[in-house]
């Protein structure tokens, strides 16, 4: 059992912790190594440029973070409220409140914290009778709606470490956004069935411009903006050996490119596709995803394919497999009739926001006042707002109530889900000032129980 | 606080009781004898009702990475059956695909207390046990895919047994499950070539090991570890017409080896590799002479797979199976192979009552029951969802106590169930003694000691039924089975006229295998260190996970 | 039997799902009406809260509900389930108008919001003004939508129009957006105006009348046909015959106009 003892008893404020998950994007990877030289400081191996920036803000002792509650100076929110330091307990007590009084409270975030604090807010949701949602809705939720349409044909990162030989990148730009997705996972690294690495390897990029990425390439393919479905159907028309024009229509791509394309697809025995915000925000949406997961599909027969969504945030598919297993549905889960039901469209955070079908909110490990559409983040100011997060952000400039969190994954411990499905626990490497979000989540959870007298 | 059970009609087939009316003692959790009641205890009367063990499911796929994927894929089932939150149970959905609380307390209001999880891929291991802790009212535990991990097939194929047998020793401890699973072997391992196997005597693409080897090499492995429960095996060629003669044969693989306790070999859904013929056209059912070879076999037990007229969810970890499923019927594909280990397939699926092959499948689960003489090998279960939601064990229940219902049903079905199955002829009505032995019997099976039985020191796991002992009305014992009077789970009353009254915590159980890592050291670090994409550090489930748990068995050191 | 339901204009922000308002309500006394049940988000209402109900010639054959009112938009689910009997909306109505309604007849005189016709298996759905996304479309992940029944806007339409469609005829007058008839096996589709691009992605089966609009590679010129006849209805004009969508290895058809 000595093994378990010490795989189980994390130390906070351990000195040298190796094997560390870092809690940025979907990549997950999970051989950081930190070596703390001071109170707040730290040598960061293996990340990346962003994950070392992550640990490195974290670890550096900053500003006390402080919970503020908001006094409204008038009948609606404004800029020059009083914004002021508050104990704990009154922020909880009136974040309960709000909840309580709320006929529609909208719970978005999780994407970014872990999966035992998304189960707390989906118990929250439920017992507040709210709708519950996570970033998914604004980034890859079109995946999951082309997969729930269509099926997937994947695998773990792993397996395409170890079988893959093409490999192509679609809409999406890793060198930039999954900073060390080549490097670990899929092009140079070598894999039990490729030994040679890079050279055991062709890529395929297909995107919009030149990027970081295309440089990486055996084969780019500039598509025109809003095009790809276009091309994925003539890709498809091809495979089965259809005669295409000599320019695929409205792609700015030619056949030959295309052929190209297939022909390797043909003489390829483990193709690898990942694909990113180029697909899923462009015109068409899930229906780009839904084209490339059916080629995906239709080449099983005469090779092996698997597909991959890009996933942004560390912990999304943490976020969609919970609230799955909880609810039935990913993401967009209404709850206010106390039981779950799902359409995107209408649950879905931006969706509810514009129709005016939310009268509060409650943000979790995220910033949509950033990155929500103006008219959608402008309903931030119509209505109470509560935010926990560890830093203040755009969004907690419109809270009524701002709990700062422990950093999950470098402050507080967790589960997180990698963007292949894998979960890896997050582990603490330094104590925190503030409690981690699952607890406050928990605890206004108690507290509107409390309030409701246990009904 | 004791509690007595009293005035119930007992069946306890362990301990040879048969419908004797007597009053059951429980303490602390445990079924205790009378004298140790202590002063102050509860009674409930049971007035007469059907007692039973509390159910143990022995084959049943209810959570992890496959699963969910089943769930995420499938808003159209979920939203097919929505139950809301009340002040004791958590909001859930999904018909054949349930939610984590609703899969446990529906399970509970059908009086199961215990059920095995078949196939947990070992990397994701933790995903499982994230569901476990999520699935009130049960004890749970996994089975651990093992027939298709790579470094197993190389030990195997270079003859290194004692390696082997610490190497899974490793992976069943650091993934906490209980037992060995083999699905399709050399078949899903041939999957991530987008391959199969045909047989027991194909080897496998890239290893050139046969799935016979595998077999008989976790076989050979599990006795020499003394783990509780046989392996666990998915036989090849699943779902193809003719297949029965793959089933006799792996039947035979084992041959001579024997265990006291326990069958070597468990062979699941056995349904599924009970078909004669050589295509579609001649597909017909072979389930009398399977019963036949397994009463005519000593060492071996397997639970039924039967199917019923619902739409459904397939999920394997036969790759291929799902992939040629999909190409079937058009419907939608989930597949997901996991590095070095493991692959799986997700296909929604509908038996129908006028397609003849789903009509003789109907037939072939049944037989192989009622043909049956020794009823300790066999275990009921629709490999759920893949035959069937689990929801159906009690229509299943009714068609095998009765055969008017079998009547009423045979009435519905596409007419090959008349000329290419034996079902129409078959008389036999199972007893309640008999449910009782397919459905509990299987703890004997799993080596759950204090399982599937009342005797003093059991888990005061109960289920009572409303049912008469000489019931023989299909309607009424579905209705009975599907909402059982009262659960029992470890001693506390957990539902009571067919719903929770009391939302309790089960546990996870585990074994401790204790594992010589020394000597699959250098094997451990080339692995992880070359080829799987996380650590090793971090691949171990730490016990967090486990929450209430219990180790059920630890390995002699031989 | 006529059903008045007047809105009393008080809808706070959050949308009202009156799921109710359907044939059911035929069965009632007023005072029973006054007490069907409604969803403000997480609070139950009633009918009498939002509406000021009457009703009129209630011996009468018909079977008639009639809402007015200028915020009817914030009422969902408006008709869901209808069997029989017509329900009018005096203004636009709000989402899931018609959701899986299975007879009768649903006018809207207004726009529509998303979601309406969902799920339909038969009846009459009429929208005046415009449709907005996935009308007469499927659930997320069902393999079939629109199975039966019969659905005109007089203006334009959204996204997805009749997505994954098994059966039963819409009638667009004016334009589409994106991916009418995505996935489509069965039944007719039929656009007065322009077709959104990507008209017809991946069918495999029914019919697609087209005015005007692009077609993808997928579909293969077959001949001319003049004043063809679909499920029963006319159109004059020339028409050339297109096969598709072939990524699907489908049989659908679209005609379009020549």
């Amino acid at each position: 059992m000595a093994e378990e003892e010490k795989l189980t008893n994390i130390k906070p404020d351990l000195t040298d912790v190796t094997d560390v998950t870092c809690p940025f994007c979907g990549n997950l990877c999970d051989d950081i190594h930190i070596k703390r030289t001071g109170d707040d400081e730290a040598e960061i191996y293996h990340a990346c440029g962003v994950g070392y920036f992550k640990f490195k803000k974290s670890i550096t002792k900053g500003a006390t973070r402080k919970n503020l509650l908001r006094k409204k100076s008038g009948d609606k929110k404004a800029p020059d409220d009083a914004f002021n330091e508050a104990k704990l307990d009154a922020c909880i007590d009136k974040a309960a409140d709000l909840l309580l009084a709320a006929k529609k409270p909208v719970l978005f975030g999780w994407a970014s914290t872990s999966v035992e604090a998304t189960r707390e807010g989906i118990a929250l949701a439920e017992e507040i009778g709210g709708v519950i949602d996570q970033t998914s809705s604004v980034c890859h939720g079109p995946s999951t709606l082309a997969v729930q349409d269509v099926g997937i044909s994947s695998c773990t990162l792993g397996t395409v470490l170890n079988h893959a030989d093409l490999i192509i990148y679609w809409g999406c730009n890793p060198s930039e956004a999954h900073m060390r997705h080549m490097s670990r996972y899929t092009v140079y690294p070598r894999g039990a069935f490729r030994e040679k690495g890079r050279q055991d390897r062709e890529v395929v990029v297909v995107d919009v411009r030149e990027t970081a990425s295309t440089s990486v390439a055996t084969q780019f393919i500039k598509v025109d903006p809003n095009a790809d479905y276009e091309l994925i159907h003539a890709l498809r028309l091809a495979m089965k050996g259809e005669e295409l024009p000599d320019e695929i229509p409205g792609t700015g791509v030619i056949k030959k490119k295309v052929m190209k394309l297939a022909q390797r697809l043909k003489r390829s025995k483990f193709c690898a596709f990942f694909f990113g915000l180029g697909l899923t925000m462009t015109r068409g949406r899930h229906r780009n995803i839904d084209a490339i997961l059916s080629l995906g599909a239709e080449l099983n027969k005469d090779t092996k394919v698997v597909i991959r969504p890009m996933r942004g945030h560390y912990n999304v598919t943490g976020a969609a497999e919970v609230f799955t297993w909880q609810t039935g549905y990913p993401f967009a889960v209404d709850l206010t009739r106390g039981y779950a039901r799902y359409n995107p469209g209408e649950t879905s955070l931006v969706d509810l926001l514009m129709r005016d079908d939310a009268d509060c909110l409650f943000i979790v490990a995220s910033d949509p006042v950033a990155h929500l559409p103006k008219e959608a983040a402008r309903r931030f100011s119509n209505m109470p707002v509560i935010v926990i997060d560890p830093h203040e952000t755009i969004t907690s400039k419109f809270a009524d109530v701002y709990l700062p969190c422990a950093v999950t994954g470098v402050e507080a411990e967790g589960t997180a889900y990698r963007m292949d499905g894998v979960p890896i626990r997050l582990k603490k490497v330094i104590n925190s000032d503030v409690p981690s979000d699952t607890d406050i989540v928990a605890k206004i959870l108690e507290r509107v129980k409390e309030k409701r007298g246990g009904k | 606080m004791g509690l007595i059970l009293k005035n119930g009609i007992v069946f306890d087939p362990k301990n040879g009781i048969r419908g004797e009316k007597m009053d059951l003692f429980i303490k602390d959790g445990k079924m205790v004898a009378e004298k140790d009641l202590g002063k102050k205890a509860e009674t409930i009367d049971l007035a007469g009702k059907v007692v039973f063990p509390g159910g143990v499911d022995i084959h049943a796929h209810i959570a992890g990475s496959k699963v969910n994927s089943g769930r995420l894929f499938r808003p159209e089932d979920s939203r097919m059956r929505t139950v809301p939150r009340t002040n004791v149970t958590r909001a859930g959905s999904g018909f054949s695909v349930p939610t984590t609380f609703l899969t446990g307390y529906t399970y509970s209001e059908m009086g199961y207390t215990t059920v095995i999880e078949p196939a947990v891929p070992p990397l994701k291991a933790r995903h499982t046990h994230e569901e476990f802790h999520d699935i009130p009212m049960l004890d749970k535990t996994g089975l651990l895919l093992l027939g298709n991990n790579h470094q197993v097939i190389e030990y195997l194929k270079a003859g290194d047994i004692d390696r082997c047998k610490e190497w899974v020793a490793w992976m069943l401890l650091a993934t906490k499950c209980y037992g060995i699973k083999c699905v399709n072997p050399g078949g899903t391992a041939s999957w991530a070539w987008g391959k199969n196997v045909d047989g027991l005597d194909d080897p496998c693409t890239h290893f050139e090991v046969t799935p016979r080897e595998i077999i008989r090499g976790l076989v050979d492995i599990n006795e020499s570890l003394g783990l509780p429960h046989a392996v666990h095996l998915h036989c090849n060629n699943l779902g193809t017409p003719g297949n029965y003669t793959t089933a006799l044969e792996t039947i035979d693989s084992v041959k001579g080896l024997t265990n006291k306790e326990r069958s070597v070999l468990h062979i699941t859904h056995l349904q599924f590799n009970g078909y004669g013929g050589d295509s579609w056209r001649t597909f017909e059912s072979r389930g009398v002479e399977l019963a036949e070879k397994i009463d005519k076999t000593p060492n071996i037990t397997v639970d039924t797979g039967n199917v019923c007229f619902e739409p459904t969810t397939t999920m394997t970890a036969d790759g291929p199976f799902e992939f040629h499923l999909h190409q079937l019927g058009k419907q939608k594909w989930i597949n997901f192979d996991v590095e070095l280990e493991a692959g799986t397939g997700v296909v929604p699926y509908e038996y129908r009552k006028d397609v003849s092959v789903n009509a003789i499948q109907w037939a072939v689960g049944l037989e192989m029951v009622l043909a049956l003489k020794d009823l300790a090998k066999i275990h009921l279960s629709t490999d759920h969802p893949n035959g069937g939601p689990f929801t159906c064990y009690a229509e299943m229940i009714a068609w095998l106590m009765s055969k008017k219902a079998r009547a009423e049903t045979i009435a519905t079905l596409h007419d090959a169930v008349k000329s290419k199955a034996a079902i129409s002829d078959m008389d036999r009505e199972l007893d309640l003694f008999d449910i009782c032995l397919i459905t509990r019997g299987t703890a004997q099976t799993l080596g759950l000691a204090n399982k599937g039985h009342l005797g003093i020191g059991a888990d005061a796991d109960v289920a009572v039924y409303d049912i008469g002992v000489e019931e023989k009305d299909g309607a009424t014992i579905e209705r009975a089975f599907r909402h059982c009077a009262y659960t029992i789970k470890g001693g506390q009353l957990a539902v009571k006229d067919g719903k929770v009254v009391n939302a309790v915590t089960g546990r996870t159980l585990w074994i401790d295998t204790k594992p010589r890592t020394d000597v699959i050291e250098k094997d451990l670090r080339k692995r992880f260190e070359g080829y799987y994409s996380v650590s090793l550090d971090n691949y171990p489930v730490q016990m967090d996970y486990l929450g209430e748990s219990e180790m059920v068995m630890e390995r002699c050191k031989k | 039997m006529k059903i008045l339901l007047r809105s009393k204009n008080n809808v706070d922000d959050i949308n009202v799902e009156a799921d109710g308002v359907n044939h059911q309500l035929f069965g009632m006394t007023l005072a029973e009406i006054k007490k069907v049940a409604v969803h403000e988000g997480n609070q139950e209402r009633t009918l009498s809260d939002f509406f000021d109900v009457t009703i009129e010639d209630e011996k009468g054959k018909g079977r008639l509900i009639v809402l007015e009112g200028d915020d009817l938009s914030k009422f969902k689910r408006i008709g869901e389930a209808l069997a029989e009997g017509e329900v009018q909306v005096n203004g636009d109505g709000g989402m899931y108008c018609g959701y899986r309604m299975s007879g009768g007849r649903i006018v809207v005189e207004g726009n529509c919001d998303a979601f309406c016709g969902m799920d339909m298996s038969g009846g009459e759905l009429v929208i005046k003004g415009n449709a907005s996304d996935y009308l007469g479309a499927a659930y997320r992940g069902e393999s079939a939508g629109m199975k039966g029944g019969r659905i005109t806007v007089h203006g334009n339409a959204g996204v997805e129009v009749g997505s994954r469609l098994a059966g039963g005829t819409i009638v667009i007058k004016g334009d589409t957006d994106l991916f009418t008839g995505i996935h489509m096996k069965k039944g007719l589709i039929v656009i007065e105006g322009t077709a959104g691009p990507r008209v017809g992605a991946q069918m495999t089966g029914g019919t697609i009348v087209v005015s005007k609009g692009e077609l993808m590679l997928g579909f293969k010129e077959g001949g001319s046909i003049k004043d063809p006849k679909i499920e029963g209805e006319g159109f004059s004009g020339d028409f050339k015959t297109f096969t598709g969508d072939l990524v699907e290895n489908g049989k659908g058809t679209i005609l379009l106009m020549d």
